[in-house]
């Protein structure tokens, strides 16, 4: 499983590069945009994101010892902050539709025009987008593993399904850990 | 190493014949049928590949227009390239022989992963399918590169190809992990890390590059396709964006790509070296850790494509010197190769034919490797037919050779049956010659400046061009003279047996066609798949 | 899974300690939230990542119980996020080495001005609430 964590992790280093060079290039662009963007509707975000990896340790613990309920409690528990996050998410998107302020040719928002921040936003929609597209796929993982956890699959011999689980949820926990300050909060 | 005509005899049950349904093929978790099915995949895709090429041969007969117009012409050449590289080559050695060899090599029934090994095949196939829809559909022209800005905005059917590179991307990732993990946990008793058998050290170097590269591809073709379809900007100057940051991305992976293509063949190059001289192969350990070194420095290095690009000059100064690293471990393999031979008892079989064109044209391509990546060389040489020449020996001449040499050698033992020896030699023997006849001429067109990807040239050029296609009709004889006889082997063939080529190798200890979990009973590892004699203390050289 | 932990029945955490590990998050959340606020220059950015880094090393130790691990998989961490500076410090490198010229500049039409400190059109800071 951590191979295919290293190959995430690979994966979103792209757009990391990607980012760091604009900001190189634009630096006052990306001050100003990210300055526009919600950074207190992103620190929640960040807890919920955190309180649904904390659910998933526990979930761990609860199907090791073989608490077959407890498990699918904190399951479900972490697949919630999963949506939660999704749905504050798309708050977020939904306000910069409506003020234009858009990647690329589509960026049309009049208050802050600064050169290269259209730029600033198509890496925000690139990143969080394809972001919250692995919060969508790891709350579904973990919604499947609840539902097992209910028939009592899981216990101290048998538990990797959720582990395996619960690491692909930290991965997507790690990576927002990354794109909060960048995007947010510098 | 010579066929051994003793005790040959043809097992009764093997995993040919365990089950004979189209379903027990197509739903199979067998590691060896799995192999056979991407076999016929991959020669698929290298018969679609190899008659691109052909064509776009036959077009530069004559300078302007011989029998196809530009814009088919630059099809052509991207979908040789996307095909060679991602359908053929890729998975060449790794999915064929790598599923088929890995568990019997180290001693396990399958692979970690069973059923992922099964989607796997499946992935590549499905992404084959887009990729053939773009191709009905008229094919991209942007080159197998697909730089920025004119994939972005060319009218061509780029995306579905791009789909279909980024879904095979998955397969890739899926057999690189299953390698990786089974290679690491699965080793059955005795088989410490140095007495692997070097074929696995090199699969396994490759498996390392296929995991951490490929993402980096996958996130570069989805940038290219959202760009294409809602235009973001982010390769696009207009807006802020960096046509050379698409390059960085690209190359970041491209390059480790091709030491997933050649990696394998010198897996299976170490592999025939000690069988071809029935000797101990000559450095075990040097070879295993250049494995892995090629497969680390690979990725310090790409920005050497990008030498006239426009990147900085700091960076094509640190690239042009990172590149150099990567022949220290090419060249340790050199030596430890030759130095196998030196003195062994070699039989010139079809097997060792290969592997002189490979060592060959490794030598001489990676010679031009280290050449053009001198950045003030590759000023003159970057976009010219020298790079063509330069990859194409490395990845025709030698990967292919490699290709070749795992075919025959492994051929007994996957199909219990003797290919006919002469035809063999007479096969390779065309394809050594056809390959220099084709791309010689090319290093010398390339040096007198003609370009790469142009479809019309100058009248000087004419006659090279012209000795370059004949070379390359010659190369398309030798493979329909292997197909032939290859697949009359398959039911004509003289039976094998266990071991024809007397090799130490640990897939010779099985009976070949091996039964379907590999062993009658399974294998404890007491020696080195490369120890053919003892070595006394005392003659160790000083 | 044959690459997961075996020894996890003796290295692993109560669920008190598990609750220790998040309160931490949550304060080093709320903190890297409220040094952001404050203008640091070139600081803010540095104070980020360390925070982020060590957050993200508490995750990935005791929460994705790394510490438990084998060397392997370790190395297999190491080694992508190595990779992953590679990348960036070369992409980084090349954009800030060119002949400045070359670089890309937007396009001051399509996107805005050239921003400079004390400028007139100078945008206020915001944070916009729905």
């Amino acid at each position: 499983m951590w191979t295919f964590l290293a190959t995430e992790i690979l994966l979103f280093g792209g757009l990391f590069a990607a980012y760091a060079e604009y900001r190189s290039l634009f630096h006052e662009a990306f001050l100003l945009g990210a300055r526009h963007l919600d950074a207190i509707m992103a620190a929640v975000e960040t807890v919920v994101l955190i309180t649904g990896s904390f659910a998933v340790v526990m979930a761990l613990y609860y199907a090791k010892s073989s608490r077959a309920g407890m498990a699918r409690l904190c399951l479900l528990a972490a697949a919630a902050t999963g949506f939660v996050f999704l749905a504050l998410h798309g708050v977020e998107y939904f306000h910069h539709f409506k003020e234009g302020a858009l990647p690329g040719k589509y960026y049309s928002f009049a208050e802050l025009r600064v050169t290269g921040i259209s730029l600033f936003f198509a890496l925000y929609f690139l990143m969080t987008g394809l972001h919250s597209l692995h919060v969508l796929v790891g709350a579904g993982v973990l919604v499947w593993l609840a539902r097992r956890a209910l028939s009592g699959e899981f216990s101290g011999q048998h538990y990797h399904p959720v582990e395996l689980g619960g690491l692909y949820w930290h991965l997507v926990d790690l990576i927002w850990i990354f794109l909060f300050p960048l995007l947010y909060l510098v | 190493m010579s066929p051994s005509a003793a005790e040959a005899i043809f097992p009764e049950h093997h995993y040919l014949n365990a089950g004979t349904t189209a379903r027990s093929w197509l739903l199979t978790t067998d590691h060896k049928r799995i192999g056979l099915m991407y076999m016929i995949a991959v020669l698929v895709s290298l018969l679609l590949g190899g008659i691109f090429a052909l064509l776009l041969r036959f077009e530069h007969l004559t300078p302007g227009p011989t029998y196809i117009d530009a814009i088919t012409y630059n099809r052509l050449f991207t979908l040789h390239g996307v095909i060679m590289v991602w359908f053929f080559l890729i998975p060449s050695i790794p999915s064929i022989f790598g599923n088929f060899f890995i568990p019997i090599m180290v001693g396990a029934k399958d692979v970690a992963f069973p059923r992922l090994n099964l989607a796997s095949f499946y992935i590549y196939m499905f992404g084959a399918a887009f990729t053939l829809w773009g191709m009905i559909h008229g094919g991209a022209d942007t080159g197998w590169t697909f730089y920025t800005p004119y994939s972005t905005t060319t009218t061509t059917v780029v995306i579905p190809i791009l789909l279909g590179i980024f879904i095979l991307g998955f397969s890739t990732i899926l057999t690189g992990i299953n390698f990786i993990v089974t290679i690491h946990t699965m080793r059955g008793p005795g088989l410490t890390w140095m007495r692997l058998p070097l074929f696995v050290w090199a699969i396994y170097g490759t498996s390392i590059i296929q995991v951490l590269a490929t993402p980096v591809l996958g996130l570069t073709l989805l940038l290219i396709a959202v760009e294409h379809a809602f235009g973001f900007g982010l390769f696009d100057p207009a807006r802020g964006g960096d046509p050379i940051l698409f390059q960085h991305l690209f190359w970041f992976y491209s390059h480790p790509a091709v030491y997933i293509m050649i990696l394998p063949a010198m897996g299976v190059i170490s592999e025939t070296v000690s069988a071809a001289a029935r000797k101990n192969i000559f450095g075990y350990r040097a070879v295993a850790y250049s494995s892995l070194g090629i497969a680390f420095v690979g990725f310090f290095t790409w920005g050497h494509h990008m030498f006239v690009a426009g990147q900085s000059v700091f960076d094509a100064g640190a690239f042009g010197v990172l590149s150099m690293f990567v022949g220290i471990f090419t060249s340790i393999k050199v030596f430890t190769w030759v130095g196998t031979l030196y003195r062994g008892a070699i039989r010139f079989t079809t097997p060792f034919a290969y592997i002189c064109g490979f060592l060959y044209f490794l030598v001489f391509g990676g010679m031009t490797g280290i050449a053009v990546a001198t950045v003030s060389l590759d000023v003159h040489w970057h976009d010219t037919y020298f790079v063509v020449a330069h990859f194409h020996f490395i990845m025709v001449g030698a990967a292919l050779m490699g290709f070749l040499a795992a075919l025959h050698y492994w051929f007994p033992k996957m199909f219990g049956r003797l290919y006919h020896e002469g035809w063999g030699l007479v096969a390779a023997t065309l394809i050594i010659l056809g390959f220099n006849a084709t791309f010689i001429p090319q290093f010398l067109l390339g040096n007198m400046g003609m370009p790469r990807r142009y479809y019309n040239y100058p009248e000087r050029f004419q006659t090279l061009h012209v000795a370059s296609t004949a070379g390359s009709t010659l190369l398309f004889f030798g493979f329909v003279i292997i197909f032939i006889y290859l697949a009359l082997a398959l039911k004509y063939g003289r039976v094998a047996g266990r071991n024809p080529w007397g090799s130490r190798g640990f897939e010779w200890d099985t009976p070949s066609p091996p039964p379907t979990h590999n062993f009658e009973q399974l294998p404890v590892f007491t020696h080195g798949p490369h120890e053919y004699q003892e070595v006394p203390e005392v003659s160790r050289v000083a | 899974m044959v690459d997961a932990s075996t020894e996890a029945e003796h290295g692993d955490l109560s669920p008190a300690r598990y609750a220790v590990i998040y309160v931490c998050l949550l304060i080093l959340t709320v903190a890297t939230y409220s040094l952001s606020r404050l203008s640091l220059g070139t600081w803010s950015l540095v104070i980020a990542l360390v925070i982020a880094i060590t957050k993200s090393s508490l995750v990935v130790l005791f929460f994705m119980q790394l510490w438990q691990h084998r060397g392997s998989v370790r190395l297999a961490l190491a080694t992508a996020l190595i990779w992953l500076l590679l990348l960036t410090f070369f992409v980084v490198a090349d954009v800030r080495t060119r002949f400045p010229l070359t670089n890309p500049t937007a396009n001051p039409v399509l996107d805005g001005p050239v921003w400079s400190p004390g400028s007139p059109e100078e945008p206020s800071p915001q944070t916009s609430t729905p």
